[in-house]
């Protein structure tokens, strides 16, 4: 009886140690909101257009901190969440708009296309073929392994002919396979 | 930059909140507490309207230090932009009176 009073007195101990401590933890990183989101909105306008970086940072960093400041700390982390968004419309938008002015950027736009096509040629050429090769490999494994594990189960004893039937068909799969294996060595 | 940008609804809530707020200028929060519009849409938009030369900018002039915040950067309509203001509540106006005929 003093045992389970004991118990219980130190359950409530422990509710209330841990209800403080999750409070202090979760005021803490209340009050590191703001700084996070500053961070956002510093690493955000990064992405953005180098002539117009330094004047969206100024500007969006006011904004969070005014925000940050009116005591809506989780607003202002949202708020720079959606300059992330801002940023990359921007940066898409003066991407699209800017003309082709010099060589570098033509060549900047050449190499893009080339990486991209040897990125397609390479999975086509060899990604696909050799995870065609790979996958038929696995299934026709798969199938020697299934016939494989029915002819020992028993099932000859009782029906010897059916049994016969697929040992020769295993022999003969299994003698295709090798050839086939053969075969490919002998090509690449 | 020829051609019209994209009127959306959010592109002319946002031409309605400066506009309203004439003489006066705007910066980016009263913007977006008075369209209801989150940075993700608001930011773009008024990019847009800066490059068609819809909308002008400018710093705030304000001594950081002494004032214990950062400059904002303030908006307002440039005479374009209060002629496509009006263009707009014209053409509103005129489907708003078509709507009951057309119904």
């Amino acid at each position: 009886m003093i045992a389970a009073g004991a118990l219980q007195l130190l359950g409530t101990l422990g509710g209330l140690v841990v209800t403080v401590l999750l409070g202090v933890i979760a005021n803490e990183l209340h009050s590191q909101i703001p700084r996070l989101a500053r961070q956002i909105v510093r690493l955000t306008t990064r992405f953005l257009p180098p002539d117009i970086r330094h004047r969206h940072s100024e500007e969006w960093l006011e904004h969070v901190d005014s925000l940050a400041t009116e005591e809506k700390k989780l607003f202002a982390l949202v708020w720079a969440m959606g300059c992330l968004r801002s940023a990359s419309a921007m940066r898409l938008r003066a991407f699209a708009t800017r003309p082709l002015r010099s060589v570098s950027l033509l060549t900047g736009q050449l190499v893009q296309v080339g990486v991209s096509l040897a990125l397609i040629g390479w999975s086509f050429l060899i990604a696909v073929p050799a995870l065609s090769l790979l996958s038929a490999t696995t299934g026709l494994w798969l199938l020697l392994m299934v016939l494989n594990e029915w002819d020992e189960e028993g099932v000859r004893a009782e029906h010897a002919v059916d049994a016969s039937w697929r040992g020769s068909l295993l022999l003969k799969a299994k003698s295709l396979l090798r050839r086939a294996v053969r075969r490919l060595i002998a090509v690449f | 930059m020829g051609g019209t940008p994209r009127m959306t609804t959010a592109s002319k809530l946002v031409l309605s909140a400066l506009a309203d707020s004439a003489p006066d200028e705007s910066y980016g929060l009263d913007i977006a507490k008075a369209t209801g519009l989150r940075s993700g849409s608001l930011y773009p938009i008024l990019q847009r309207f800066e490059e068609r030369g819809w909308v002008e900018s400018r710093w705030e002039e304000l001594d950081e230090s002494a004032a214990g915040r950062r400059r904002r950067r303030y908006y307002s309509l440039t005479g374009l932009g209060v002629t496509v203001v009006h263009e707009l509540d014209n053409a509103q106006a005129w489907f708003g009176e078509l709507g009951p005929t057309l119904s």
